[in-house]
This record gives structure tokens, sequence and C-alpha cells, in this order.
């Protein structure tokens, strides 16, 4: 439990500024896709975590992602992770 | 926040088996937790550095054949008088190109960016691509994307000001100009570049200034301009002027320091439209004048030739098309080269692109693609920065078809291959004489990590 809470607690710090522009794009993409449901930002962020571990959609809280937003596929969501880690922030001048 | 998070332990305390336990107990327990999320909070506070990048190894067999009309072998200068280049080449190549990118949140608002990166041909360095060597603007336009040699090159280095509640943004450095669409379609990627390719597919030193009209656009539209001041400069380190030498004799002329460049981006995005996910607008201008191009300057006359360009550049990409994976996009480009001996010569040009993203069970994520391409006798070279050894972009006067499929391997590594032909006649605007066909089959594979 103690463990958990940790880990809470140190995904909160770690996605608090530095990868924010990228949790930000999965959330944006993520909210596009899942526009009738609202997916918690906490949900995303350890869901990001376990693709950016490469697990896959069978991940525990992948799977609440894709439970809970059923316009999601699991290509879907595959494809919305390959997308921002395959283009770096900046590409576009003017974009973060 | 942390205390929150205190709160929250606090109100978990009984849960977790403390409440057996002293209260000094506890409260040396918080204390180590917040020690521990003191520690978490200092390192993020320390490491503002992203890191990312891309490794991509290519196989390009090249076969060219070419005719000698004849036409320019007695014009003296500005590139005339090179006969006997009829002879036709084939090339095996394996090139590389890394790219390293070092990203720093300044502040909330303040973001650098960077990218070294390096291209070469495999067990090879000191490669020239021009006639007569690149010149000192064409090697900054190229940097690390000129396969010379092992060297890396900031290929990225800009300060981005932005505040997300304001429609103003700046920028400043050395620009993401580059790879811009539909160059990303083809690895089925998001766009990857800002100016679009034919345009000018190169990277620009400069300022650069960005507004956004979200606030007075209908919902799903999206309105915005970006206007760059890029200027090429003309300065040498001895004397620091660069200086044409009189052929008569009489001393030299110094080359001008200074060329300005401005461009305006207008792009316009419609996610809002029937049986498509997005429609892509953008408009390119840009104008330059008083460029110095070494290898173009007339042994005959003493004074310096400068040149120049307005280019109008269209952009129109229609993505998801019928809700599906058909992606098809045109780029028109019409440029107007001026200068000092060669006077105003028009060009119009276009790209067409269309591929296809599946999205099945089988092969999800796989894109299969073309591209046809049209240039007219008056082309400049605007491509610096794609990795090939055949010049499928920079075609003058000629068409060219390319045909290619992608595979995506995993979520981290794309595998492309593709087969390129195009033919290419002459040239009045480089006095080039010869007629030529080209092929060049690839494959590349390229990792992000």
């Amino acid at each position: 439990m103690k463990k958990i809470i940790y880990a809470v607690i140190a995904v909160s710090f770690i996605f608090s500024s530095q990868a924010d522009s990228k949790i930000r794009r999965f959330q944006n993409k993520v909210s596009k896709e899942c526009a009738k449901e609202k997916v918690s930002m906490l949900l995303l962020k350890k869901s990001l975590i376990e693709l950016i571990k490469g697990q896959e959609c069978d991940a525990k809280f992948t799977a609440i992602v894709l439970n809970k937003c059923s316009s999601l596929s699991c290509q879907k969501l595959n494809t919305i992770y390959k997308e921002i880690e395959q283009v770096r922030s900046g590409s576009v001048v003017g974009e973060e | 926040m942390k205390q929150l998070f205190l709160l929250t332990l606090l109100a978990l305390v009984p849960t977790l088996g403390f409440s057996q336990e002293s209260d000094t107990t506890v409260e040396s327990r918080l204390e180590a937790i917040e020690g521990k999320l003191d520690d978490i909070e200092l390192t993020q506070a320390l490491n503002k550095l992203r890191f990312s990048g891309s490794f991509m190894n290519q196989y390009e067999s090249f076969y060219e054949t070419n005719r000698d009309t004849g036409a320019f072998d007695t014009i003296q200068g500005a590139g005339g008088g090179n006969p006997d280049q009829g002879q036709d080449s084939t090339i095996s190549a394996y090139i590389m190109r890394v790219a390293l990118n070092f990203d720093v949140a300044v502040s909330k608002k303040l973001h650098f960016y960077s990218t070294l990166g390096m291209s070469k041909f495999w067990n090879m360095s000191g490669r020239t691509t021009r006639t007569g060597g690149d010149n000192d603007n064409f090697q900054s336009l190229g940097g690390g994307y000129a396969m010379e040699d092992s060297k890396a090159h900031f290929d990225v280095a800009y300060l981005l000001y932005q505040d997300l509640d304001n429609p103003w943004a700046f920028a400043l450095g050395r620009m993401t100009t580059n790879n811009g669409p539909p160059l990303n379609q083809l690895d089925g990627i998001e766009r990857s570049g800002t100016y679009p390719a034919m345009s000018y597919n190169v990277i620009l030193d400069g300022a650069a200034i960005i507004y956004d009209f979200k606030k007075y656009m209908p919902k799903k539209n999206n309105l915005k301009t970006r206007l760059f001041y890029t200027p090429f400069l003309n300065v040498n380190r001895s004397s620091r002027f660069k200086n044409k030498v009189d052929p008569s004799g009489n001393g030299t002329e110094a080359v001008k320091t200074h060329a300005s460049m401005v461009t305006l981006l207008t792009e316009y995005t419609n996610k809002n439209i029937s049986g498509l996910k997005s429609l892509d607008l953008y408009h390119s201008y840009y104008t330059f004048d008083g460029f110095y191009d070494e290898v173009r300057q007339s042994p005959l006359t003493a004074d310096v030739d400068y040149e120049g360009a307005v280019a109008n550049t269209v952009y129109l990409g229609l993505k998801g098309i019928g809700n599906s994976g058909l992606n098809i996009s045109y780029t028109y480009s019409h440029f107007l080269v001026r200068g000092d001996s060669v006077g105003e010569l028009p060009s119009f040009n276009h790209l067409y692109s269309l591929n296809y993203k599946f999205d099945n069970k089988l092969n999800a994520g796989h894109i299969i693609g073309a591209e046809y391409i049209q240039n007219d006798d008056r082309k400049v070279p605007t491509d610096a920065t794609t990795i090939h050894v055949n010049e499928f972009y920079n075609l003058t006067n000629g068409i060219g078809t390319h045909l290619f499929y992608t595979a995506p391997l995993g979520r981290t590594s794309i595998v492309r291959a593709g087969v390129m032909s195009y033919e290419q006649g002459e040239s009045d605007l480089f006095y080039r004489d010869v007629e030529s066909k080209a092929t060049a089959t690839y494959v590349r594979w390229k990792v992000f990590f």
C-alpha cells in the first residue's frame, strides 16, 4: 500500500513540469477520442507510464482507460502513444 | 500540494495499520515520507532537461542515365561551359542519420529546444554535395543533414517564449523550419516541421513571432500566422568582408554582408468537416534579396551578382477522408527568381501526395502511399534536409514519382521502403545541358528513443 502511495506521489511530481507537454499532448489526444467520457488526469498519467514501460493494453490502468472510453481502441491508443513519442516538442515553431 | 498529500496520508494512516503504533512512530514515518517527497521535488527542480532522439540507417540504390545535349557548352561563367556531363552513374549507398534532442524548460513560459544532428555515408567523410562545393549559406541551411561527415551540428537551437493564456509567442535561434508537411506523412507521424516542404525544406536561423487567432475562430477551427525574419549573412573571419576579385586586376569589390529574408506563414485548420478528420490550408510567402552565391558569379564582369526570390506556396492537406486512413495533399509553389544578371525567372511547381494508413488488426499503422512531383525549368533547389542520394525533391525541369510502404516495428521504430524515379531536362537557370533519368530504391529503419 505504501509503495502505491509513493508511486502516486512520485508520478505527480515527475510529471509536474518536465514531461508536462508530453502528458498534455497525450491527454489532448485521448480527450478528443473520448469526447463523451471524462478520463481523469491521474489515470492518464498512470496509463502513460505503463505504455512508456512497454506494457500492452491489458496493463492495469491502460485497461481502465480503454474500458472507460468506448470509442478508444487499443490500436488507437497505441497510435496516439507513437505520435507523441515520435514527434518531438517544438518541432513546429510556436508549438510546445 | 505537498500538504495535501500529507493530509491524505494522515487520513490513510488507519488503513495502513499505523493506528496501533505510537504517535511518535507515526510522526517519524511521516517525516520520512516528507523527506522522500523533498528528494523527489528537489530532483525534479534540478532536472530541467528532457532527452529524446532518433537514429536512422538507410540503404539506397541509385541509377542515373545522363545525356549531354551540349546546349550550354560554349557559355562562359555562371555555371556554363561544362561539357562531357553525359556519363551514367550507379551508386549503392549506406547512410546514417542521428538526432539527439536536448530540451530544457527554462521556466514555465520559456523553453529551449536543441538537436544535435549528424548524417554521413558509412565509412566516408568530406563529401561535398554540389559542384564547386556548397557555399557558406547552403552549408548552414543543410546543417547535420548534409551527409558530410561524423561531426555533429546543432540542427535545432532556439528559445520559445509562450504563455498559453496569450495568443502571442516568440522564437529566436536556429529553428525547426524543415521537414514540414507533407513529409511527416511518409512516416505516419504528426507534423514534424514548420514550413511546407515545397516552400523551403531547410534549417533557418532568425526570429519569429507567432499569433494564434483561436479566440476569434469557431469551434474546431484554427488560424495562426507565423512571421519569420531569417537574414543570410556573408562575413569572412579574416577580412570580415567577402570580396570578389575584379578580373581586370583593378582590386576587389566587397560583397554585401546582409541579405534580408522575411517569411509569412498563414495556417488554417478545420476539424469540423463531416467525413474528414481535418483540413489544413497553409500559405507561405517569402522574399529575399541580395543573396550572394559564389559559384554563380560571372568571371567576365567586375560587379557582384546578387540574386533574390519571391515565393508563394499553398499547401492543402485533407486527412482521414471518409473517416478512413486516406490522406491527400497538394502543394503548389510559385517562385520568381530575380538576379542582376538573370533578370526575373518564374517557375511553377507541384507536389501531389496520397497515402493510406491502415487501421486493422493485420497491419495497423502501416502506410502505403505515392507522391508525384513536377517542377519547372527555373526551380531553385529548396530541399537541403531530406536524406537521399537522389534529388527527387530538388528536381529542375523534371517530373518524378515516389512509391513507398511504411511499417511500424513496435511503438518505437519504423521501416520504410520506396522507389523514386524521375526525369530531368535542361535548365537555363543553371546552364545545365544534361537530360537525365534516374531510379532510386531505398529502405530505411528509423528508431525513436
